[in-house]
């Protein structure tokens, strides 16, 4: 697998693609990307078969170990790894270790373990657990095991600790994947920690800098959950500065989390290549469609345009806002169907856009966009009535 | 500053016996029930006197001296016992305590010693140290009791004195573990009570739950059945027309249940049941109107046939009334009373606009008997008169009237020879599939489809099983409705032929198979029983996919059932199927008989005869 920045005559912006891929070749997947996030092992709600509605693109599916640990006896006696047990073989596949979409529990570090909380219960993973695992997973890129226990409030001891032990864990993880047979065509990913300190960050990059790892990881920065939608990207801009500037600008970087879109669109423009669709997914759970907020309002009962005129997914051009409405309201499973539908879709629009706004030098008309778009978010909260739909009508245009 | 007797459980304290208090003491004859007996001193320990007061337990009792000062005996009940369960024996115990701790009582014959509950003592402000009141002395529930002692008993007093401990209990930490304990003992009940009542009310729920069923059905503009009736069986098979194109019968319905329309049309699926309780009360009528109906407001093409409503009011609703005049209950949104008509139950679908409309019926548990079963035969026919009455769109919606009758032979043929007098385009038969036995069922069947019209699709209400759905064809039933297929996936349980696969269990964790290989359905292709194992009843997607494959079972099943009556080899197809399904041929009696019936004979020879031997 390789990981190439391509240079556009005329643009300074980091693009690039991940192309080359041992298992699919002939894929080739254009950054920024966005990962589809799993539950699991399936895109929450959608069967392969819906999601084939939703886009019939080959993606790369984001699989939290966290949510499918509890299939590893099966897939380690199934021996062809998790893409073929899940059904979405056609699929590139990416483990990470935390759900993005839920809050991991803080200060459950210890020396040589990190805990994890799958279905039935805490596990404590130590790097050999944690890499039986993926050995039976064989996913097409990991990232290694790491203590990622830091938040803005974290004490300087914590974060010296999580670059300390992330350091020992990586370097047990690449001992174990460089003697591996089945994960030879895996790519790795460091992950980069230090919490909010300068000199944390300093320190973990500087490290991973020198490795032979395929990109890199930025961990620690928040404990996951839906919470992270609500940090700017002022919060961590300083930060995330001083962290690239120690890696080597060829190589892939991913920032896992609910970040919103303005903050993704400037992480963008700061140089992190990839993310994952842990936003669409809050988003629908708390029965929000992108672009408009919280569908269970009365003010969409009668409603029976659909959610957006501009959008082409399956759920736009088929069925109105009172449908939906009236799905969620009476909470039938094809609520959240139909609302997984648009939300992913837009997100992948919005992805799209961003790659070709980065093309085309125009990412500044797009982030005006995404701004009004936040604020509009706010407005709706407050008072659903102000509701426009041509305010929020951009993403697309790009 | 305590001791304490034995290992049973007095507490006591006293001057005579020993200098310092309290001691506990254990009665040996109730030591297996472990009652705890206290006593307080009142001369030299009139502090703790006041601490037994105080901190006493509501399963106290509390035993003194009649009209002389004592010190004070506290005997502890376990839960549940009540003053009237102290044994004799550990009555004595504790009267001779208190008697050979009491100054003046000691050196008295024939004392008596009042006992009652802790809860009945009274101290006020105004009381000095050592005294005590005693609460509602009169009232009978709480009454004071007295036990009299003749004389000292050194026996007992010896027996007591040998197991006295010396013990320093904290009153008042203990009671407030007793009061934490109890507290929380009552949270959880309080729990589980929640717990049951959420259960009970989810299962209700989901008994009610038909909201988007669809049905394979046929439609209004009834065409003959296009092939004669073959052999001596009844099953019939014949294409329906309709406004909202073409559907096959024999057919059967399922629940919609979380699939796109889409998926839906891509399982072959021709008419979906819409569920007027449902939708009547969300989004609701009007709402549906300005969508411009149904089919509109959920962007399905095809058929659709709705009920009347009320067997969700009557199953859902315990406080529903049904009168002459409709079914009235109270709404479960704001408490109001609502009534629903015939009238009303035919706006409501009007405006919803379904191809195939029920009327309302009077519904009666199908085990009832007697003269409400007749009396709701007849109000049936009357409110169907009423509901075709009030219809609005007979150009465009069938009403089905519904056979009732209870499990009556008379009955049920006199309701089907009023309701056959109407002008309708199929019916429906009503009252069964709720708890009867299988033997009375398929009679009923039998007995209906023969009495209906040979030209009208008749509708068999609830049966979904695919036994059931096999030999009702071959008794002549043409549409049926059934929430069971997409019930059964949301517990995790995959149809195949021949019963249905539980995928929660362990067995499957490492079964690599599709559920079903012959199966051509989306799950099966794609998604093996191991990775299902793992998602199923935790993510939806697992339901959805479970759904779609059990759509597709129920689907196939009756597709061969048409094709086998097409083909003219029904008869071959029933028996296989049930070989398929009871293997060593042990086929439940009602099955045989009721396909007997219509000339379709199992081979049934060989258990037959053994069971005959």
């Amino acid at each position: 697998m390789k990981f190439l920045l391509t240079s556009v005559a005329s643009c300074s912006n980091r693009i690039g693609c991940i192309k080359d891929i041992e298992r699919l070749p002939g894929l080739v997947l254009e950054t920024p990307l966005l990962l589809l996030y799993t539950k699991g092992g399936s895109v929450p709600h959608l069967t392969y078969e819906v999601l084939q509605m939703v886009s019939k693109e080959q993606h790369l599916l984001h699989i939290p170990i966290s949510t499918v640990a509890q299939c590893y006896e099966a897939v380690s006696a199934f021996k062809k790894g998790i893409a073929d047990f899940i059904g979405l073989k056609e699929y590139l596949t990416f483990n990470s270790i935390h759900d993005p979409a839920v809050v991991t529990p803080h200060g459950f570090s210890e020396m040589d373990t990190i805990s994890i909380w799958p279905r039935n219960g805490r596990k404590q993973l130590d790097a050999d657990k944690y890499m039986d695992i993926i050995e039976a997973f064989q996913p097409d890129m990991y990232q290694v095991l790491c203590d990622g226990d830091t938040n803005t409030t974290s004490s300087k001891r914590r974060v010296q600790k999580s670059v300390d032990r992330s350091i020992t864990f990586f370097e047990r993880c690449i001992k174990r994947h460089e003697k591996s047979e089945v994960l030879k065509n895996s790519a790795v990913l460091g992950v980069v920690e230090g919490g909010y300190s300068v000199g944390g960050r300093e320190m973990s990059a500087k490290y991973l800098a020198n490795s032979s790892v395929f990109g890199y990881v930025i961990d620690g920065l928040h404990n996951n959950g839906p919470d992270v939608e609500h940090l700017t990207f002022g919060d961590v801009k300083p930060i995330l500065k001083e962290t690239l500037k120690h890696l080597p600008n060829e190589k892939f970087r991913l920032l896992h989390g609910c970040w919103n879109p303005e903050a993704v669109l400037n992480m963008v423009e700061l140089g992190i290549d990839a993310f994952d669709s842990s936003y669409a997914y809050i988003v629908t759970e708390r029965g929000g469609a992108l672009i408009f907020q919280n569908a269970v309002t009365n003010l969409y009962a009668a409603d029976f345009t659909p959610i957006s005129r501009s959008c082409s997914c399956l759920t736009c051009q088929k069925h109105t806002r009172a449908y939906v409405h009236h799905l969620l309201n009476t909470r039938e499973l094809l609520g959240p169907v139909l609302l997984t539908i648009h939300n992913l879709h837009h997100y992948m629009e919005f992805f799209k856009s961003i790659r070709e706004a980065l093309k085309s030098n125009t990412l500044d008309n797009l982030r005006k966009c995404a701004r009004v778009y936040t604020l509009s978010c706010h407005e709706t909260l407050a008072s659903p009535n102000q509701i426009t739909l041509s305010r929020d009508e951009f993403w697309i245009k790009h | 500053m305590g001791r304490v007797f034995g290992d049973a459980g007095l507490i006591c304290s006293r001057p005579k016996l020993n200098k310092e208090a309290p001691l506990l003491c254990k009665s040996k004859t109730y030591s297996p029930n472990r009652v705890t007996c206290s006593l307080g001193v009142h001369s030299l320990q009139r502090g703790l006197d006041e601490e037994l007061l105080k901190w006493g337990w509501p399963e106290d009792v509390w035993f003194h001296v009649d009209k002389v000062s004592s010190a004070h005996v506290y005997l502890r009940l376990r839960p549940g016992q009540t003053i009237d369960d102290i044994p004799t024996a550990v009555l004595e115990d504790a009267a001779q305590l208190v008697k050979a701790n009491s100054i003046q009582g000691s050196k008295m014959n024939d004392v008596d010693v009042v006992y009652t509950m802790w809860t009945n003592l009274k101290k006020t402000d105004g009381m000095e140290v050592g005294q005590v009141g005693i609460h509602k002395e009169k009232e009978a529930s709480f009454s004071v009791r007295k036990i009299r002692v003749a004389k000292k008993s050194n026996e007992i007093l010896n027996r007591l004195n040998k197991t006295k401990q010396v013990a320093h209990p904290d009153l008042r930490a203990e009671r407030e573990k007793r009061d934490r304990e109890e507290r929380e003992d009552k949270k959880r009940l309080l729990r589980e009570q929640r717990e049951r009542d959420k259960e009970e009310e989810r299962r209700k729920k989901e008994e009610a739950e038909l909201s988007y069923s669809y049905i394979y059905a046929f439609l209004p503009s009834i065409s003959p059945p296009t092939l004669p009736p073959p052999r001596s069986t009844c099953m019939r098979y014949s294409v329906v027309f309709a406004e909202y194109g073409i559907t096959h019968q024999p057919t059967i319905c399922g629940t919609l249940k979380g699939l796109l329309p889409d998926q839906l049309e891509a399982l072959g699926c021709q008419i979906m049941l819409g569920n007027t309780y449902h939708l009547g009360t969300r989004p609701g009528p009007s709402l549906i109107m300005k969508a411009g109906g149904l089919h509109k407001f959920m962007n399905w093409n095809r058929a659709l046939l709705t009920d009347s409503g009320g067997f969700q009011m009557v199953s859902l609703l315990k406080l529903a009334e049904i009168t002459e005049e409709g079914v009235k209950f109270q709404s479960p949104y704001d408490g109001s009373e609502v009534m629903l008509t015939p009238e009303r139950s035919i706006e409501i679908q009007n405006s919803i606009g379904a191809d195939i409309i029920m009327q309302l019926d009077d519904v009666v548990k199908t085990t009832t008997v007697g003269p409400r079963v007749e009396e709701a035969m007849h109000r049936t026919t009357r409110w169907l008169d009423r509901c075709l009455k009030a219809h609005q769109n007979a150009d465009t919606q069938n009403i089905f009237p519904i056979v009732q009758g209870g499990l009556n032979t008379a009955l049920r043929t006199e309701s089907a020879k009023q309701l056959i007098q109407r002008e309708v385009s199929g019916f429906a038969i009503g009252g069964l599939s709720g708890g009867e036995s299988k033997d009375d069922f398929w009679k009923m069947v039998h007995l209906t489809t023969d009495l209906l019209p040979e030209d009208k699709p008749r509708y068999l209400m609830g049966v979904g099983f695919a036994t059931d759905l096999v030999v009702c064809c071959a008794l002549g039933v043409d549409m049926f409705d059934c929430v069971f297929p997409t019930r059964t996936a949301r517990f995790g349980c995959a149809l195949v032929s021949g019963g249905q696969l539980n995928l929660k269990q362990k067995n499957y964790a490492n079964d690599f198979e599709p559920i079903d290989k012959e199966c051509e359905c989306s799950t099966c292709k794609r998604y093996t029983r191991a990775y299902l194992h793992t998602v199923v009843t935790v993510e939806t997607v697992a339901c959805h996919l479970l759904t779609i494959h059990n759509i597709a079972y129920q689907l196939r099943l009756m597709q061969r059932i048409r094709d086998s009556i097409e083909q003219q080899c029904f008869p071959e197809f029933v028996s296989n199927f049930m070989r398929t399904t009871y293997p060593s041929k042990e086929y439940p009696q009602w099955i045989v008989d009721a396909l007997a019936a219509v000339n379709i004979l199992l081979d049934v020879a060989e258990v037959a005869a053994e069971n005959s031997v």
